[in-house]
């Protein structure tokens, strides 16, 4: 008897129990639904991750030398691991975070990221609980652990009432008491916010007004430029001279298609103006015609950060400080970013309205790197400016082309860094963020096993109504088997007519499986906004396992159809 | 020809065995007319069972065409009846979710013949049997009648060596039956063996030979010579009989050797 016979043969007998195929089906579809719809989300969203993690081609460094690694000696250090050839595209950009006052920043909030670390790197600081390099290798693991938990945690900013200011160029950190000793060199400092909470207690700017501190609103906007095309990079540049010449740039990323920028508003050089009781905002004129005289801009939006400053009810943002003593009032330009980490500050831009040290920088259009030293000033890595020269370097953050660059490149950067006397093998970590994307795989991975195998479960349970319902039929369809052995059908005719039905069950019902995860893979990719596609070996494992279980299921109800003597079949009623 | 020699067919049930058939030895010519009659329980299915090869005896020999079949292996057995013989039940036995079409194609689906020629033999068997204006109709849209018809065509479309019909007009009104058994008839009339089960005397008195079964063994065997028609003309029995013998013989010789080559085949495939 032909394959195509009995494939017609069991339709029929399958479409005249029509409700009771489509129930027996429905135990594969949803194992099947199970399967491919987890499984492809799973990889989807994994893949999503992973890839966006690895296009940032991240390698970050961190330094504790003591304040001797300076801006020109990191970047002659990397300037020496750059290939002769790719002199221009090696790295993408670097940015460099600088100057102490990042220092007094990120202590705080160090601590807790790096506990983990801990356990393989040993990251000593310059003072208290400093343990020699002898003194670390007699320690066993967990000793070596607590040590380094303890050196890190004794930078912790004690609960004190001293607080911290930098002055605006971020060359000096000042540490103000409460009683009022305020630097005297430069009369615009940084506070940090919890001078604003100790020492001012939650007063509000009315209350302080005409004590010995005066305060202001800080109004900070927020503002993305996307460019009707790319950019030159001497347009760019342009573009960037104009904004910091006339306004206070606290903060800005971009490229050759975008700007992003929060930028402090004041009254002489507004680049919006605001009604802050309506909540709505103009666009300064003159800006917008500068720009879109150059026919460049495509669209403009803008956050006003004042609402959300006033929604919030944070403390008011100090704009001058009185320093008594002196008679002398300075101007605050920023707070100190508390939640600012090291890697917070540089991978999430700041969306609170605070000012934060360790934002940042512009990309340039070439592939240089552009260094915030202060709200004025951008230095792209490798500047030889005085201005840039001395400062003292404790984290830099470098972007690479390609990933296999940055892999190859990590360890070379840290002898290099080591070969040029700034420290030692515990004073360098360097993190490279393949690294970071190849845990995540793994464990994606992991995950996407244990879901195939969960859903496998639910595959076999399928399959058991399969051969419980052939079964059956089986007994009910004795007298049909009984007359097709009569008029001639072997057994082998019968298994097989048996044997296709259960895989057409479990074959038509993995394909209805399957049809059912498209739809809601599709679905699924519409809300979470970016597009997956189920995986071939997703499909072609979901098929193979039902014919393996159509197969396996079917065979014995089949095999017992087969053994029928036909006249004990034909006797039965 | 059919030559059954010495058949045993005994059932153990539980402590006792029961003689369905008792040395019986029984020998069917081909383009013979035969009733089997007997009261139920006299083993007559069991002799219907083991001359239509569903069944196997305990002891003695079978020959079907001259070849003994008592070892022979259930798809052997298969491949005999799907060739041999063809089946007509009482209770009509077609399958409720094939067509008519499709119930007479059935067995020739099993003989492995292509499309196009099945085509040609079901149309042709209906048409014997006047159902080709219903091929299209299932089971349940067809009269008792009709579906014996379509029976019958089942069994002819396959062109057996014997026709076996076990109580054939059991479940009919006497009018149907009559139309039935005139089918059976006339197939007979063609040549085909025909060999009826029943426990209907009025049956038995339409053919030419009656063989009595009681208690597992032949009581008689007779001639009937005063075979009732349908008003339609009695043939001398002994004139047909010596004529079908005559061209049969010659047919058989060829037809068994074509089948022990097609039975090797079938054995091949099965391995």
């Amino acid at each position: 008897m032909h394959f195509w016979q009995a494939i017609k043969m069991a339709s029929k007998s399958l479409w005249t129990n029509k409700l009771r195929s489509f129930l027996t089906m429905l135990g594969i579809i949803i194992g099947v639904v199970t399967v491919s719809l987890l499984v492809t989300v799973a990889q989807g969203v994994s893949d999503a991750v992973v890839s966006s993690i690895r296009t940032q081609s991240t390698l970050s460094i961190i330094m504790n030398t003591s304040g001797k690694m300076t801006y020109s000696g990191l970047s002659a250090v990397l300037k020496s691991e750059q290939p002769e050839e790719s002199a221009e595209d090696y790295f993408e950009y670097s940015l460099v975070y600088s100057s102490s006052a990042v220092v007094a920043s990120d202590l705080t909030d160090f601590n807790p990221e790096y506990e983990d670390i801990a356990n393989d790197y040993i990251i000593s600081y310059e003072k208290l609980y400093t343990f020699t390099e002898e003194e670390l290798k007699n320690m066993t693991d967990e000793e070596r652990q607590l040590a380094a938990i303890l050196m890190s945690r004794k930078k912790a900013r004690p609960v004190s009432s001293s607080i911290y200011a930098v002055d605006k160029n971020f060359n000096d950190v000042y540490e103000l008491d409460i009683d009022g000793k305020f630097p005297t060199e430069t009369d615009e400092i940084l506070v940090d916010k919890e001078f604003i909470d100790t020492y001012l207690g939650g007063k509000s700017n009315e209350e302080v007004k005409g004590s010995k501190i005066s305060f202001g609103v800080q109004y900070y906007t927020q503002i993305k430029i996307s460019f009707k095309n790319e950019m030159t990079s001497e347009d760019l540049q342009r573009i960037c001279d104009y904004l910091l010449g006339n306004y206070e740039i606290i903060q800005g990323s971009g490229d050759k298609t975008g700007l992003n920028l929060t930028i402090i508003e004041n009254e002489d050089s507004s680049l919006f103006t605001y009604d802050l009781e309506n909540n709505s905002m103009t666009i300064n004129v003159e800006f917008f015609q500068y720009l879109s005289n150059e026919n460049l801009i495509l669209a403009i939006s803008a956050i006003p950060e004042i609402s959300s400053n006033a929604i919030q009810e944070e403390p008011i943002i100090v704009k001058d400080i009185y320093d008594a003593t002196n008679a002398k009032t300075y101007t605050v330009v920023g707070v100190l970013n508390e939640n600012n980490s090291m890697f917070g500050g540089s991978m999430s831009s700041s969306n609170s309205g605070e000012m934060s040290l360790i934002d940042f920088m512009f990309s340039g259009s070439s592939g240089t790197c552009y260094m915030l030293l202060d709200e004025s000033n951008l230095a792209p890595l490798g500047s030889d400016s005085k201005r840039v020269a001395d400062i003292s370097v404790n984290y830099a953050y470098l972007r690479y082309k390609t990933e296999d660059v940055m892999s190859s490149s990590a360890n070379s950067i840290m002898l290099a860094l080591i070969g040029a006397n700034y420290g030692y093998m515990t004073d360098f970590f360097i993190i490279s963020m393949s690294s970071v994307a190849n845990i995540i795989n793994d464990v994606m991975d992991i995950l996407t096993t244990m879901l195939t195998v969960i859903s496998i479960v639910s595959l076999i349970v399928g399959g058991i109504g399969i051969m419980n319902i052939m079964l059956v039929a089986v007994t009910e369809r004795t007298r049909e088997i009984g007359i097709r052995k009569a008029i001639g059908a072997k057994r082998s005719s019968i298994l097989v007519q048996f044997l296709v039905e259960a895989l057409m069950l479990s074959i038509i019902g993995g394909a209805i499986g399957l049809g059912i995860s498209a739809i809601g893979v599709a679905i699924i990719s519409h809300y979470i906004g970016f597009a997956m596609s189920m995986p071939l070996w997703v499909i072609a494992m979901s098929l193979g396992f039902c014919t393996l279980i159509g197969l396996v299921f079917g065979m014995f109800p089949a095999v017992k159809a087969s053994r029928m003597q036909p006249i004990d079949a034909l006797r039965r009623e | 020809m059919l030559e059954l020699k010495h058949i045993k067919k005994y059932y153990n049930m539980g402590d006792t065995t029961v003689k369905a058939l008792d040395d019986v030895s029984l020998k069917i010519e081909d383009g013979e007319f035969v009733t089997i009659i007997g009261p139920s329980g006299s083993g007559k299915s069991t002799m219907m069972n083991i001359v239509g090869c569903l069944d196997i005896a305990t002891s003695g020999e079978y020959y079907v065409d001259g070849v003994e079949i008592s070892n022979y292996s259930e798809n052997q057995l298969a491949f005999l009846r799907n060739k041999k013989m063809g089946f007509i039940f009482q209770g009509f036995n077609l399958l409720q979710n094939l067509n008519a079409y499709e119930n007479v194609e059935l067995p020739l689906i099993y003989q492995g013949i292509n499309k196009t020629e099945r085509q040609k033999r079901v149309v042709k068997a209906l048409e014997m049997v006047g159902m080709e204006e219903r091929m299209k109709h299932k089971p349940s849209e067809l009269s008792g009648g009709q579906q014996q018809r379509v029976a019958i065509a089942r069994a002819l479309a396959t062109d057996p060596m014997c026709i076996l019909a076990d109580e054939p007009t059991g479940n009919l009104d006497s009018k149907t039956g009559n139309e039935i058994m005139k089918i059976l008839k006339e197939l007979n009339q063609e040549g085909t063996t025909i060999v009826i089960i029943t426990h209907n005397d009025e049956i038995a008195k339409l053919s030419r030979r009656v063989v009595h079964i009681l208690d597992g063994k032949i009581y008689s065997d007779e001639i009937n010579e005063n075979i009732a028609g349908y008003g339609e003309e009695i043939v001398n029995p002994l004139k047909i009989e010596s004529d079908v013998v005559a061209v049969n013989a010659q047919k058989n010789t060829n037809e068994t050797e074509n089948t022990s080559k097609i039975e090797k085949s079938w054995e091949k495939e099965e391995v």
